[in-house]
C-alpha cells in the first residue's frame, strides 16, 4: 500500500516505465495489474492529465489519457474479467464501464455506477433495461418521456423529477437505437467499413467519416497528398454550417418563429441540393475514405455554394437582436451559439475554392498493420476513433463521441430551470442517440 | 425560377393530389406520425426539412402530430432495432383505421448498412406491415412527401381501402 501511495503522486513516471507495443504511430503502454491500480490512484490528484475514453478488447482494458495535446493510450490485461475501475477517481468514466460491461462482459471493480448503459433488447444478452436513480422527494413527482408505449417523442428514455414546473433532476436513458456498430466493423476492411461509420450519426457524418478515415491511416501509416485535408476540412466547414442551419429553425419553430425558421430551412435544404451536386451526396456521406476521397468533387458547382453561403449572415442576424433573443429566454446564448456555428462554417468553407484538379485525391493504403487513432470534430464536439488493423482488416475498433458527456452536462444544468427552458435547451443542445448509442 | 417559388408549385402540386386522393378516405387532411426505430438521423433531417420548409404545408392539410391516435400514416425510419420494435408495434396497435404504414430510407426498407447486426432485426418491414417504401439515403424532402400521397393515390378507391383494413 505504501509503494502504491508514492508511485501514485507520479502518474509520470507510472507511464514511464511501462513496457512499450509498438504500433503506428501511437505506441501502447503496457501496464501490469499494480500498475494499473497506481495509475488510476495517482489520477485522483492529477489535474493535468484528463480522461478521454475506456473500452474492453479481446482481454485487456484500454484506457485514453489526455496529456497536453496529446493522446496517450494505455493498456493492461483483466483479471478474470475485471479491471480496477477508473470512475472511482474519473466520474466521467463510469458511462465507459456500464458500456464494457453491457458490450464485453468486463466488471470494473470499485465502480461508483453499476447500472447496465445500454439495453441490449429483449433478444440480447441483458434484456433488462437500465434503472433510474432518483427517487422522488417531499412533493415532487416523475414524468417519463421517450420510449414509453406508442408515445415517444426521441428514440432515448428522459426521466424527469419536477416540482410543480421547475426540474428537480434529469436523467437519460440511452440504448433503443444500439445497432452494434462496433461488431459490425471488426473484422471489415477499412474502405468497406468507412460506409458504416458514415452512417452513424448524420449530424456529423462527415466528422464520423474523417476520424475514422484518420484514424485507420494513421494505424496503416498512410501518408496523404496535403490539399485531400484541405477538402476534407471544408467538408467539415460545411457539415457545421448545415447542422447548425437545421438546429436553428427547429429551434426556431419551437418558439414560434415560424416564418425564420421556413426561411432557415430553405436555405438548409438549397445548400444541401448544392452539395449534392459537388459531392454526390446531400449529406456528404461516402465521399471520405481511407487513403482519400471516393470521388473526386465536381467544382463546377463550387461558385454556386458560394453565394448560397452569402446568406447565412443575412439568415442568422435575428438570433443576435433582441425580439428572437426574449423568445429564448435563457437559452438565447445556445441559439446564439448555433448562429456563430453556421457563420464560421460558412466563413471557412468559403475562404478559397480549392484548386487541385489535377492531382489525385486518394492514395492506396499501405499493406501495414498498427493501432492508430484518428480525431474529427462535429458540431457537438470532438469525434475520436481508436483502431487497430491486423492483416488489412480492423481487428477492433472503438468510438469515443461526445453525446454522453453532452447529456450528462445537461442533466447538471437543469436542475431548477423551468421545465419550457430545459425542453428548449435540450433541443439546442442534445445530441441525436444514435452518435451515444452506436 | 427562385427557390422558393420552386417549391411553392412543389405544394401546390402536392396539394392537389391529397385534394384528390384523400377526400375519399381521410376527408382531405393527413396526419403523420414519425417514428424513429433506429435510424442515423438522415431521414429526420430532410423529413424535418419537409415540414418546416414549406409552411403551406400545414395550410393544404399535411401534418405532423405527437399522439399515434391522431395519425393515418405511421412512418417509419431507420433499421428496426431490438430496442424499439416494441414500441413502434404499440404506435400502430395505437393508431385507429384506416391506417398506413411508410418506411423511409434505405435503412427502413431492409436494414440497409446494419443489416446482418444481432441488435437489427432488419427493415421496417420485420416488425410491421408496410405499405409502401420510400428510398434514399437519405430521400429528399420532396421525395418523401411525394410517397406519402402516393400511398392515398394507391387507396383511394373504396374497394382498395377494404382490403387495407383487412391487412391492417
Amino acid at each position: 500500500m505504501d509503494d502504491l501511495k508514492s508511485d501514485a503522486v507520479n502518474v509520470a513516471a507510472i507511464l514511464d516505465r511501462a513496457a512499450i507495443e509498438p504500433g503506428a504511430p501511437e505506441n501502447l503502454r503496457v501496464l501490469t495489474a499494480p500498475d494499473w491500480e497506481c495509475l488510476i490512484e495517482g489520477l485522483r490528484n492529477e489535474t493535468t492529465i484528463g480522461f478521454v475514453a475506456l473500452f474492453i478488447d479481446r482481454g485487456r482494458v484500454y484506457l485514453l489519457l489526455q496529456c497536453g495535446e496529446a493522446i496517450v493510450p494505455v493498456v493492461s490485461a483483466l483479471n478474470e474479467g475485471t479491471y480496477c475501475a477508473v470512475s472511482r477517481v474519473r466520474p466521467e468514466a463510469a458511462w465507459y464501464e456500464r458500456l464494457a460491461h453491457d458490450l464485453n462482459g468486463a466488471v470494473a471493480e470499485q465502480a461508483n455506477d453499476e447500472r447496465p448503459a445500454i439495453a441490449l433488447g429483449s433478444t440480447g444478452e441483458n434484456p433488462a433495461w437500465p434503472g433510474f436513480r432518483d427517487t422522488p422527494g417531499d412533493g415532487e413527482y416523475q414524468i417519463g418521456l421517450g420510449p414509453v408505449g406508442g408515445l415517444f417523442a426521441a428514440p432515448y428514455h428522459r426521466h424527469l423529477t419536477l416540482d410543480g414546473n421547475v426540474v428537480v433532476a434529469t436523467e437519460h436513458r440511452f440504448g433503443y437505437t444500439h445497432r452494434g456498430v462496433l461488431r459490425l466493423i471488426a473484422g471489415q476492411s477499412p474502405r468497406a467499413a468507412a460506409r458504416t461509420c458514415a452512417r452513424i450519426d448524420s449530424e456529423a457524418c462527415v466528422a464520423h467519416a474523417v476520424a475514422y478515415a484518420r484514424a485507420v491511416e494513421a494505424a496503416s501509416a498512410c501518408s496523404l497528398p496535403p490539399h485531400v485535408e484541405e477538402i476534407r476540412g471544408k467538408m467539415l466547414a460545411l457539415e457545421h454550417c448545415t447542422v447548425s442551419l437545421l438546429r436553428l429553425a427547429r429551434a426556431a419553430a419551437a418558439v414560434g418563429a415560424d416564418g425564420l425558421a421556413t426561411r432557415l430551412i430553405n436555405l438548409r435544404c438549397t445548400i444541401a441540393d448544392t452539395l449534392e451536386a459537388i459531392f454526390g451526396h446531400r449529406l456528404m456521406m461516402d465521399v471520405v475514405v481511407p487513403g482519400g476521397m471516393a470521388a473526386r468533387p465536381d467544382l463546377s458547382a463550387w461558385s454556386a455554394l458560394g453565394d448560397v453561403l452569402q446568406d447565412i449572415d443575412t439568415v442568422t442576424r435575428p438570433f443576435g437582436g433582441w425580439s428572437i433573443r426574449k423568445r429564448f429566454g435563457s437559452n438565447a446564448s445556445f441559439a446564439g451559439d448555433w448562429a456563430r456555428r453556421a457563420r464560421n462554417g460558412a466563413k471557412e468553407a468559403c475562404i478559397a475554392p480549392w484548386r487541385h484538379d489535377a492531382e489525385p485525391t486518394a492514395v492506396p493504403l499501405p499493406d501495414h498493420d498498427g493501432f492508430g487513432i484518428g480525431a474529427a470534430a462535429s458540431a457537438h464536439g470532438l469525434i475520436r476513433y481508436v483502431l487497430s488493423l491486423e492483416l488489412g482488416v480492423i481487428a477492433f475498433g472503438f468510438i469515443v463521441t461526445p453525446g454522453a458527456r453532452v447529456a450528462e452536462a445537461l442533466e447538471r444544468a437543469s436542475r431548477f430551470m423551468r421545465i419550457d427552458d430545459f425542453l428548449l435547451r435540450s433541443m439546442l443542445v442534445m445530441p441525436s442517440a444514435c452518435g451515444i448509442d452506436l | 425560377m427562385s427557390q422558393s417559388t420552386k417549391q411553392l408549385d412543389i405544394v401546390q402540386g402536392l396539394a392537389a393530389r391529397l385534394a384528390a386522393a384523400g377526400e375519399t378516405l381521410l376527408g382531405r387532411s393527413l396526419a403523420i406520425r414519425h417514428v424513429d426505430a433506429g435510424s442515423c438521423g438522415g431521414c429526420e433531417m430532410e423529413l424535418l426539412s419537409a415540414t418546416l420548409m414549406w409552411d403551406h404545408l400545414g395550410y393544404h392539410g399535411i401534418c405532423m402530430v405527437e399522439d399515434p391516435r391522431w395519425a393515418d400514416i405511421l412512418l417509419i425510419t431507420g433499421v428496426s432495432s431490438t430496442g424499439l420494435a416494441g414500441s413502434a408495434r404499440q404506435c400502430l396497435a395505437a393508431m385507429a383505421r384506416p391506417r398506413f404504414v411508410v418506411a423511409v430510407g434505405d435503412c427502413a426498407a431492409d436494414g440497409g448498412i446494419f443489416k446482418g447486426s444481432s441488435s437489427v432485426l432488419g427493415g421496417a418491414a420485420a416488425i410491421l406491415p408496410v405499405d409502401l417504401v420510400i428510398s434514399g439515403c437519405p430521400p429528399s424532402p420532396a421525395r418523401i412527401i411525394s410517397g406519402l400521397l402516393t400511398v392515398l393515390e394507391a387507396n383511394r378507391a373504396p374497394s382498395a381501402l377494404g382490403s387495407r383494413a383487412g391487412i391492417l
